[in-house]
């Protein structure tokens, strides 16, 4: 009972845990290791119904989109209050060496009321590229969320016709994206009231073979050597096509090239969609790999300018470029100001960019205890949030190479093998991170060649748990077991002027006696992946909300009353 | 008894002497490094001329084992080809044998920097600037101590290095650096000028000029700045260094030998080039890359049917490679075999969809079979995935014209307008449209 009660709010003290060295028996089958010290316990997915597998193409042939990877996403799809779990994978089976992509495909696991999940009719969405990244954001404006799921091949988006189900509307609602999409973010950049749709792209990719120079084995091509691609924006004009017969219609225009974004060609792979400028217009950041990122400066006319360079958060603080791959976005100082923080390759720091007055950017990673930690790690999925509620933003990164380490043998037993790294986390300790130690987080110990992290509240518990999507491997499920120091807060904030859905983008304030806390409603983050899009507080010692302030997507202003700690809220836009 | 005694002697010592000769010269020998057994070098024979050269570098220490020369070419030849281990131990050695060169150490110095930076540091802290011309210890030391946010001990190399190299750019460029990070704007923003004055086609230089400024309030200059550094190349070729390019001169790796062929290809030197690639084809026939080099080089002095000949080659084995059918297009283009040419651009396309050239050239290749409204798809096909390249877009809108689609052709010429309002053709397009339109009212 308590395994299968372990996601529908059981109290902690009811779940037993495992003991110090990893068990797996009949009792406490679904938490796989954790220790009374841990902050988060590995949990066996098959035991909550989580029946994923993560496949590849079965190539062995260094075929690169093989080790880019696949994302996922929290979100609810369903619309009952319960978040479901989405994960994407490249292939829909194994296939031969050599053999042409076979398509991807996106699995729905639908969250049940008692905590456990599963798969209904109809909740694998197939897709014609191989599937990559996964973003939800609701196009229609009714509350359901659509989904973009970009690939190399062909993007497809799907319409969310309600129950969960999901009906394919690439090609007629006019979204057409023919480069390698990467993650992707919905933004409402023109402050219409209606969500668009902003697409980072890869390379211009032909397979080619690659061989180190350091052993002459053969490997993963770098990304340099292949051109860049242009980013793609969307404007959605799904309104002009509803009418009483038809209320659900998907309708994208391709504003790439008036926009502006048609002018830098770039390596993108993660997207931050935020008000960088403070002048109340989201902008729009892409992490490039191993080039300069991109900072689209929103003009308020329809178009963007790039200001990554100008305004320091283009390169290290060296001005060298870096292989740039998640994005977190979160006031990691309390200083009221969004800071960045990217995820790297091995042999480069992740980096911590400051915001400072002005929009401008300082990469203070030294400063905050970041670059030896994270020094020998290539990262990719990242998320931010309060792991212990002590006030204070953590970072979770999971990690995995995209090269060979020197020295380790091209023809090893598992040809994914030497790709493999652990994940980290960085705990906040007064604007210092220090690194949680490995041996006292059992699930860190366990080495995977992560891609995809998404951060949400699983078990509606008030803490906020991970799901890993990992090459060739089942997904990653862990949950916050962390001993809690202090309160916390969730929020969500709608839009019932727009069907009641999540209004992405707002920035919500939560002020209490002992300090002002901001987060930002924005879940298309970290590495092809979405959070689910609700704003998590830890408050610390604070035991009651004294207001919420709202700062909505279309640059309106609400004040909503406090209350308790430790709940839940949602605040509707006036 | 006693001439006995010391003739034994004599020949005792002579016997020791000798054995510890050999004994020397073997223990050398023993321990000059090889390329480790579990690398595709070695167990799957790629790239022969790598193993080659370091063979040829192990003999020449086996030859002559106190030559620091022959040691520091072994180290440089591992060191070229990222051997980093087995370079460092061979640079040791040559500074074993001759302590008064400072290549070797500065080499030394260069290959620890990722591994070890503590031995780097104190390695180039030995060493002064102007031992070796064209290369620069403290400069690096600077930067090996600014990557590791020692700002202030920097700043300490740094300073010296200003006044005996004031005209140094990267000693500008790296002061504005410290400058900024411990927070003087003023003195940044004016070094970094000095680094730009000096370096005026480096990219990170002018970048880093552009970022101060805007800090600084700015603005129109640094967007200024950016503007011209857009024009320059994208990529940042570093800083020049003599003692690293010696080393990277010694690669042998196909990629490598390939760089140095379109090198001589694109400073006319292009016989030169062909043969080289014509040679690296022959060696490394599953690497296509070479076929498409080649292939290029005889379609830049105008020998169309070589390259036709050269990728049909490759095409062979090689056939789902969409480069190579672009680029037998393109030859056939150039032969005026338009036909042909659209069915391997249309082969290009049939791989790799998202190919803006190829779909530009196959919209060429239609026009001139007189594929109008063929052509006029391809260019539409070609300016969704590059909306800002003008010159498809004027294309599209004469074709258009051609075919009376005033509207068509109207909306295009807006959109160009939008994108590029001064373009040279805008106003005789217009004019073109409206004469059309006109012509299509009376008729």
């Amino acid at each position: 009972m308590c395994a299968v009660g372990i996601f529908s709010g059981c109290t902690k003290a009811s779940i037993p845990k495992a003991s110090s060295v990893a068990t797996v028996n009949e009792e406490n089958a679904s938490v796989v290791s954790g220790r009374p010290t841990s902050l988060f316990s590995a949990i066996n997915p098959a035991s909550i119904g989580i029946s994923f597998v993560h496949q590849t193409l079965g190539r062995h042939d260094y075929f690169l989109p093989e080790i880019i990877g696949s994302g996922c996403a929290l979100v609810d799809v369903d619309g009952n209050d319960r978040v479901d779990i989405l994960a994407a994978s490249l292939s829909s089976a194994d296939g031969t060496a050599g053999a042409q992509p076979i398509g991807g495909t996106v699995e729905i696991f639908f969250q049940n009321t008692n905590g456990t999940f599963s798969k209904r009719d109809n909740s694998t969405l197939v897709i014609a590229g191989l599937a990559m990244g996964i973003a939800a954001g609701d196009l229609t404006n009714d509350g359901l969320p659509e989904l973009l799921v970009t690939s190399y091949g062909e993007d497809s988006l799907f319409l969310n016709e309600g129950e969960g189900r999901f009906r394919n509307v690439t090609s007629e609602s006019g979204y057409s994206n023919p480069a390698w999409g990467a993650s992707a973010s919905f933004v409402d950049f023109d402050r219409d009231g209606w969500l668009d749709l902003f697409v980072t792209n890869y390379i211009d990719y032909t397979a080619r073979p690659c061989r180190q120079l350091g052993g002459g084995n053969p490997d993963f091509c770098v990304p340099h050597l292949f051109p860049g691609t242009i980013d793609r924006l969307f404007r959605n004009t799904s309104h002009e096509a509803m009418s009483d017969e038809t209320p659900r219609q998907v309708r994208l225009q391709d504003c790439t090239a008036e926009s502006g974004l048609a002018g830098m060609k770039g390596a993108g792979l993660g997207v931050a969609a935020a008000d960088f400028t403070a002048d109340g217009w989201p902008d729009l950041y892409v992490a490039n790999d191993q080039m300069a990122n991109f900072l689209w400066v929103n003009q308020r006319n329809g178009s963007f300018r790039e200001e990554a360079v100008l305004r320091g958060c283009a390169y290290d603080r060296q001005g060298r470029s870096q292989a740039s791959m998640g994005v977190a976005i979160d006031d990691f100082d309390g200083d009221g100001l969004w800071d960045l923080f990217l995820t790297h390759l091995e042999g480069e720091y992740h980096t911590l960019y400051r915001g400072h007055a002005g929009g401008l950017f300082e990469d203070d990673t030294h400063a905050a205890g970041l670059a030896d930690v994270t020094l020998p790690y290539t990262g990719f999925g990242t998320g931010s949030f309060d792991i212990e509620h002590d006030g204070d933003v953590d970072i979770v990164c999971v990690n995995g190479r995209v090269r060979r380490p020197a020295g380790f043998p091209a023809q090893s037993a598992a040809y994914f093998s030497p790709y493999r790294q652990r994940g980290q986390v960085l705990v906040n300790r007064g604007g210092v991170f220090q690194e949680q130690n490995p041996k006292e987080e059992l699930w860190l110990e366990e080495q995977a060649v992560a891609r995809g992290l998404a951060v949400g509240d699983l078990d509606r518990d008030g803490d906020l748990d991970l799901v890993v999507n990992r090459i060739g491997e089942p997904l990653g499920i862990y949950r916050n077991d962390s001993v809690k120091t202090g309160h916390s807060v969730r929020v969500r904030s709608v839009l019932p002027q727009c069907g009641g859905r999540d209004a992405i983008g707002a920035v919500i304030t939560l002020v209490t006696d002992r300090g002002v806390f901001r987060r930002l409603i924005q879940p298309g983050l970290s590495y092809l992946s979405s959070h689910e899009p609700w704003a998590h507080f830890g408050t610390g010692a604070a035991d009651a909300v004294r207001e919420f302030q709202v700062l909505w997507p279309d640059g309106s202003t609400s004040l909503h009353p406090g209350g308790d700690v430790d709940r839940e809220y949602i605040l509707e836009k006036p | 008894m006693q001439l006995v005694l010391r003739k034994l002697v004599f020949l005792s010592a002579l016997l020791m002497i000798g054995c510890t000769g050999c004994g020397g010269i073997h223990a050398d020998s023993r321990i000059i490094p090889d390329i480790p057994k579990n690398t595709g070098f070695v167990d799957q024979q790629s790239y022969p001329r790598v193993v080659s050269a370091i063979n040829s570098a192990r003999e020449s220490v086996q030859v002559s084992p106190q030559s620091a020369k022959a040691w520091g070419h072994l180290a440089m030849v591992f060191d070229a080809h990222e051997f980093s281990s087995q370079a460092q131990a061979c640079y040791r050695r040559a500074m074993e044998c001759d302590d008064k060169d400072p290549r070797w150490e500065y080499l030394l110095a260069s290959s620890l920097e990722q591994a070890d930076p503590q031995q780097a540091e104190r390695l180039y802290r030995r060493q002064r600037d102007h031992e070796l011309p064209g290369c620069e210890p403290q400069i690096r030391l600077t930067e090996l101590l600014l990557a590791q946010n020692r700002i202030d001990e920097a700043a300490a190399v740094l300073e010296p290095l200003l006044r005996s190299m004031p005209n140094n750019a990267r000693v500008q460029f790296r002061w504005a650096i410290c400058c900024d990070l411990r927070g003087e704007r003023a003195k940044a923003l004016d070094a970094s000028s000095k680094a730009v004055s000096l370096a005026p086609n480096s990219p990170s230089v002018r970048e880093l000029y552009a970022r101060l400024l805007f800090a600084d309030g700015d603005v129109d200059t640094a967007q200024n700045e950016m503007k011209t550094l857009r024009s320059l190349s994208q990529r940042d070729a570093g800083w020049p260094d003599q003692c690293l390019e010696e080393v990277r001169m010694m690669r042998q790796d196909p990629s490598w030998q390939s760089t140095k062929a379109q090198w001589l290809s694109q400073h006319g030197q292009v016989l030169q080039a062909i043969a080289r690639f014509e040679t690296l084809s022959e060696e490394y026939p599953e690497e296509w890359m070479f076929a498409i080099d080649l292939a290029r080089a005889q379609l830049s002095i105008g020998k169309k049917e070589g390259a036709v000949a050269t990728i049909t080659k490759a095409l062979a084995t090689h056939w789902e490679i969409a480069d190579l059918w672009k680029l037998r297009g393109s030859a056939h283009l150039l032969c005026e075999s338009w036909t042909q040419a659209c069915d391997d651009y249309r082969q290009a396309i049939d791989i790799n969809p998202s190919d803006c050239a190829a779909w530009s050239d196959l919209a060429f290749a239609q026009e001139q079979r007189h594929l109008t409204s063929e052509a006029i798809a391809s260019l539409k096909k070609a300016l969704m995935l590059d909306p800002l390249y003008d010159e498809n877009r004027v294309r599209l809108i004469r074709l258009l014209l051609e075919q009376h689609d005033c509207l068509g052709a109207g909306d295009q010429i807006e959109f160009l307008e939008k994108l590029t309002p001064d373009h040279r053709e805008l106003k005789s397009l217009r004019k073109a449209c409206l004469e059309e339109a006109s012509q299509s009212l009376f008729q």
